[in-house]
């Protein structure tokens, strides 16, 4: 299974090398999403955990013993509509539909309907698509 | 001739012309035919919002003191050209910034500018007698700049090919991104809101026709480069997909960043949205049935862009009609389309040139010469066997 983790570290923790353990030890594959950690200071990292159900929750429990904060994140697209012209590029890689042009020529985003694929994100030449990572 | 530009311009300074958009004329005429539709209609507006990679725009900087010959010039880290006079450049819209690559680029600096915000401004030189300084480094705003003009090379492209992609890996290109297996068409065209389809024949475009240029008003300058007016046997409206350009010119300290956007295609680069109205007077009932073709006999053709090759096979013709629909059928099965220039823009646009048309305060010019429709469009010399 996957499981996308956001991690907080505190200011004593971020020059440990806590993560590469997970693979090592815990048998956790894991893909960096997002990173902003600067040495010595508080820094956070999104995670998506790749392994079976048991290690993964066992990754997680090391993690927190080692005084980090886990929580699970949820992504999700982020329109900006002020700056969007409704050019359609983004159209064009939207499988699902989410992303459409209605019948008076603007763009519509359809949050139901997507899948968070993030096809559209480095699309969009006006750069208005970009995925949040909530924890 | 029913009606010459002066006595168009008469009715426009009397607030007596009536102006439609395109898209208004097209209703107009579908329901009452041309001949009925002639006498109610004076002035046609068009417009375009698309990516015109051809464009940028010269700057004027003023002098220093002591004052320096500039050689290499960077306007936020994009380098713009230091082989003008001493303190005049030319930003050319696709050129990446040094620090951010295509993210940002020259057509970003222009919005910028426009936009009103400080750009700073870096330039070096070896110095000469007459211009000691060797180095420069300040932020600067539209306003405190001399001169600022866009001049586009070629904008306004007649009509253009739509694009999908035969191969089986994903391509980006400057017509977006292009899914294997045709599994998309991108298009790019204001169909029957779009200037030079709806004046296939230059009747009423040519050097010096006053235009909305990104909110000022503009002119045309010159034929666009890569001018091509060859017309194909059997194209209703005498249009091929592709045809003429124009290069543009106009003021950059009257432009609303509204309408000039810097771009950044995935894969491909920077280039820039540009925003470009037109007025055409309605000359007779030959101008009045080009301008009133709906996009359903308006056509373009589908072309593999996979394939590298300058001469790209060609798939499929099809309308702008069917285009718009969202899908249409390409080797059997039907496809998603996908516009790329944007149709609620260049509506906007077409209805603020018939606002200021109305109030009196833009008037048509006649062009001062005509380009010549013969000027065939020549590959790289050599082209074919350059490795
Ligand atoms: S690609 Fe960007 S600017 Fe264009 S319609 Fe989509 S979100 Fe809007
Ligand atoms: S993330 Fe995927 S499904 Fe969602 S809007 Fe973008 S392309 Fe469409």
């Amino acid at each position: 299974m996957k499981r996308k983790v956001k991690l907080i570290f505190p200011t004593d923790r971020t020059q440990k090398p806590v993560v590469a353990r997970l693979s090592r030890d815990f048998n956790v594959d894991f893909s960096i999403l997002n990173a902003q950690i600067t040495n010595g200071m508080h820094g956070d990292m999104s995670l998506e955990l790749i392994g079976n159900a048991g290690d993964i929750a066992r990754s997680i429990e090391f993690l927190r013993d080692e005084g980090l904060h886990v929580s699970d994140i949820s992504r999700h697209i982020v329109w900006d509509a002020q700056k969007c012209t409704a050019c359609g590029c983004c159209t064009a890689v939207c499988s699902t539909g989410a992303l459409s042009i209605n019948e008076n020529a603007e763009l519509t985003f359809d949050s139901e309907r997507c899948v968070v694929c993030e096809q559209c994100v480095g699309v969009c030449p006006l750069n208005t698509l970009s995925v949040n990572y909530e924890a | 001739m029913l009606r010459t530009f002066d006595e168009v311009n008469e009715k426009i300074r009397a607030g007596r012309a009536v102006v439609m958009t395109a898209e208004e004329v097209v209703k107009l005429v579908q329901e009452e035919g041309v001949k009925a539709a002639l006498p109610k209609v004076d002035v046609v507006t068009c417009a375009t919002f698309g990516a015109m990679c051809s464009s940028g725009a010269f700057v004027n900087f003023g002098h220093a003191d002591p004052p320096i010959r500039m050689g290499k010039i960077w306007l936020n880290d994009v380098e713009v050209y230091g082989g003008l006079a001493a303190v005049d450049t030319y930003v050319g819209a696709t050129q990446p910034s040094e620090k951010k690559g295509i993210a940002y680029g020259g057509a970003h600096v222009i919005e910028d500018l426009i936009a009103g915000k400080p750009v700073h401004l870096r330039a070096e030189s070896g110095g000469t007698d007459c211009y000691p300084r060797t180095e420069v480094e300040t932020d600067l705003t539209l306003d405190e700049l001399n001169q600022a003009y866009l001049y586009n090379p070629r904008n306004c492209y007649q009509n253009y090919s739509a694009a999908t992609n035969a191969s089986d890996k994903t391509i980006h290109t400057y017509m977006g991104t292009l899914l294997p297996g045709c599994a998309n068409v991108t298009y790019s065209t204001s169909g029957e809101l779009s200037p030079l389809l709806k004046d296939p024949n230059m009747r009423t475009i040519g050097m010096g026709t006053r235009i909305f240029l990104a909110g000022a008003q503009g002119y045309v300058a010159w034929e666009g480069t890569q001018f091509n007016r060859g017309h194909e046997e059997g194209y209703e409206g005498g249009v091929n997909d592709s045809g003429a350009t124009l290069a543009l010119i106009g003021d950059m300290k009257q432009m609303n960043a509204r309408y000039l956007r810097g771009a950044s295609m995935k894969g491909y680069g920077v280039t820039m949205y540009v925003g470009v109205g037109f007025a055409m007077p309605v000359l007779d009932e030959d101008l009045l049935h080009d301008l009133a073709r709906p996009n359903s006999q308006l056509y373009t053709c589908v072309y593999d862009y996979s394939s590298g090759s300058r001469k790209k096979p060609m798939l499929r013709r099809v309308s702008y009609a069917e285009l718009r629909s969202g899908k249409i059928e390409l080797n059997g099965r039907m496809v998603n389309t996908a516009p790329l220039s944007s149709l609620l823009f260049a509506r906007e646009i077409a209805a603020i040139v018939k606002e200021s048309v109305s109030r009196g305060e833009f008037l048509l010019q006649e062009p001062i010469a005509r380009f010549d429709p013969a000027t065939p469009f020549k590959p790289l010399k050599g082209g074919a066997v350059l490795k």
